[in-house]
């Protein structure tokens, strides 16, 4: 292939920056990797990698009170980081930056601190039909502690939110709605900004998952006017194991810490403790400071592609990607919503996914087959799972001409 | 472009997942079980009549992969006529094996199963039958999960 490879350059300037990720120069099964999993963890450009190991063969000491240089390094850089984070979201102040293990630790952060404390029996928490399980289980845990229960809203046939289902499922009862900002099985974009507002309206707080909408674009959640928003490094070409919770200000001022330790109290004694100011007061013990160092890292990478260019090269791969596709007898694509990030989940005739996925890696393409952490939304759509062929900065049109070229090697062999 | 002759599935298993022997329903069974992998979705019920502890018949139905159904297909060839009793104790081997990626104790026709050892993440398609027909019981529908 392929004479149709180019289409996608022809009407998009691409991004050309598959050679600083070193990870994909490799063979797979004898085949060229071709990479085509990053909803479910990017791979990290060669500057993240350095900017974590400078940091480790420089720089590492234990963050905060340490009257050493190495300790100042150390948080400066995590502290930097902070910085970066607020920036990339365009927050307000870094006070409204709290660093996590990822999305998942964020949410159940804003569960039990925000939620919990003044959750009671007969009260409602609002999420929608295509949400990641880490945005059902904290919120189903809750819910079953004081006996209160979950709204859903319902998802069509194309795998779209509608804000008027939304605001029907509003009530004198909702606590919080807790909403993805992209489907991580579908690629499904939800209408954030015109849910808050309706939420707001009502006097509902609303938490986003970003996992899935930090890679694809930028994020601005003082326009969205979002409660909190809580994403994952992992998944924007940073480390695992790192991730921050935005929460506004006045929420933070008056959410009591979750977790206790070192680092997130100013004063100690068996009679009383003085908790640090927000927002350490949320980070208790030694954090993955190497790890907020590489987030940092990808901030910049991604901030030098230039988000806008990001969103352009992903738009472009994913039109390139739904037409070739298309092309592919008895396939069909799940999740057709008219604003979609580059995620593509689809079953192939009667084909199991996890068929799909085996003989896929053994021609060097890593897709993701199964219910892709969000169950509920499977049974919605009548199916176990999916494959899915979700896209990042690296992918290029080749890319897709080796899965479809794939896919017919599956139709050869089990169609 | 590979083509259809590329290893990764044995034609054993691809005969056995395209056209599986037994799979369909018995009249009377007299045992029964239900097998569940939750984290992909595959299920499988197995039948069997049973009578003075030989398996008279055996049939299996399933929604699931190409290794799931291949061997709910293995397991027919493998058991109709076979004591009930030995046949437990040799499926339990089979799927002990498997999970122990012990190719040298997977005898025939569990042999076709081989290639499974080299999808780790692969092996609990090829157990959800063997574990489901272990749990067959004549006297309450029986639900199991490899998870």
């Amino acid at each position: 292939m392929s004479a149709n490879a180019s289409s996608a350059n022809a009407s998009t300037e691409l991004l050309d920056c598959r050679d600083d990720f070193p990870i994909l120069d490799q063979q797979v099964n004898g085949k060229p990797l071709v990479f085509l999993d990053s909803a479910a963890s990017s791979q990290r450009p060669r500057a993240v990698i350095d900017a974590v190991r400078h940091y480790e063969e420089n720089n590492h000491a234990n963050v905060h009170r340490g009257v050493h240089t190495l300790s100042q390094r150390a948080t400066d850089a995590f502290e930097g980081a902070r910085e970066k984070v607020r920036e990339f979201l365009n927050a307000g102040s870094e006070t409204e930056i709290v660093f996590t293990s990822g999305t998942t630790e964020a949410i159940n952060l804003v569960a039990y601190s925000f939620v919990a404390p003044s959750l009671q029996a007969g009260d409602e928490i609002i999420l929608t039909e295509l949400e990641h399980h880490a945005n059902i289980v904290p919120w189903k845990m809750l819910c079953n502690r004081v006996g209160a229960r979950l709204v859903i809203v319902p998802v069509n046939d194309a795998g779209e939110v509608s804000l008027l289902d939304f605001e029907a499922s509003l009530s004198a009862k909702t606590k919080l709605a807790a909403l993805a900002h992209v489907s991580n099985a579908l690629g499904t974009i939800l209408p954030i900004k015109a849910m808050v507002a309706a939420a707001h309206k009502v006097g509902v707080p609303v938490l986003v998952d970003g996992a899935q909408g930090v890679p694809h674009g930028s994020v601005d959640v003082r326009d969205l006017d979002c409660d909190f928003y809580a994403f994952s490094a992992h998944k924007m070409y940073g480390p695992t194991g790192i991730g921050a919770l935005y929460a506004k200000r006045a929420h933070l001022d008056v959410m009591p810490p979750w977790q206790g330790g070192g680092d997130m109290i100013l004063e100690v004694s068996f009679d009383k403790i003085t908790y640090n100011h927000v927002p350490h007061c949320f980070e208790a013990g030694t954090p993955n400071i190497s790890g907020t160092v590489g987030l940092g890292a990808a901030i910049d990478y991604l901030n030098t592609l230039g988000m806008d260019r990001v969103h352009a090269h992903e738009a472009a791969l994913l039109d390139y990607a739904r037409d070739r596709l298309g092309s592919v007898a008895d396939l069909r694509l799940i999740g057709t919503a008219s604003n979609k990030a580059s995620v593509l989940s689809f079953a192939l005739g009667e084909i199991h996914p996890h068929d799909i996925g085996t003989i896929l890696d053994h021609q060097g393409i890593a897709i993701r087959t199964g219910h892709h952490c969000a169950m509920p939304l499977m049974q919605r759509l009548g199916l176990p799972g999916t494959a899915r062929a979700s896209l990042g900065v690296y992918n290029q049109a080749a890319d897709i001409d080796a899965l479809v070229d794939g896919l017919h090697v599956c139709q050869q062999m089990l169609g | 472009m590979e083509t259809s002759a590329t290893p990764v599935y044995s034609d054993a298993w691809l005969q056995h997942g395209r056209d599986p022997n037994r799979f369909g329903r018995l009249s009377e069974p007299t045992h029964t079980a239900t097998g569940l992998n939750a984290l992909c979705g595959d299920k499988v019920i197995v039948e069997l009549t049973i009578n003075d502890n030989t398996i008279c018949d055996y049939a299996f139905r399933a929604v699931g992969c190409t290794i799931c159904v291949a061997t709910g297909s293995l397991l027919g060839d493998a058991c109709v006529h076979q004591s009930w009793s030995q046949c437990q104790l040799r499926i339990d081997k089979i799927a002990t094996a498997l999970e122990h990626a012990d190719a040298q104790a997977l005898e025939p026709p569990f042999d076709a199963l081989t290639q499974v050892l080299e999808f780790p993440t692969r092996i609990k398609c090829a157990t959800l039958a063997l574990r489901t027909i272990l749990a067959a019981s004549n006297t309450a529908a029986t639900l199991i999960s490899t998870e």
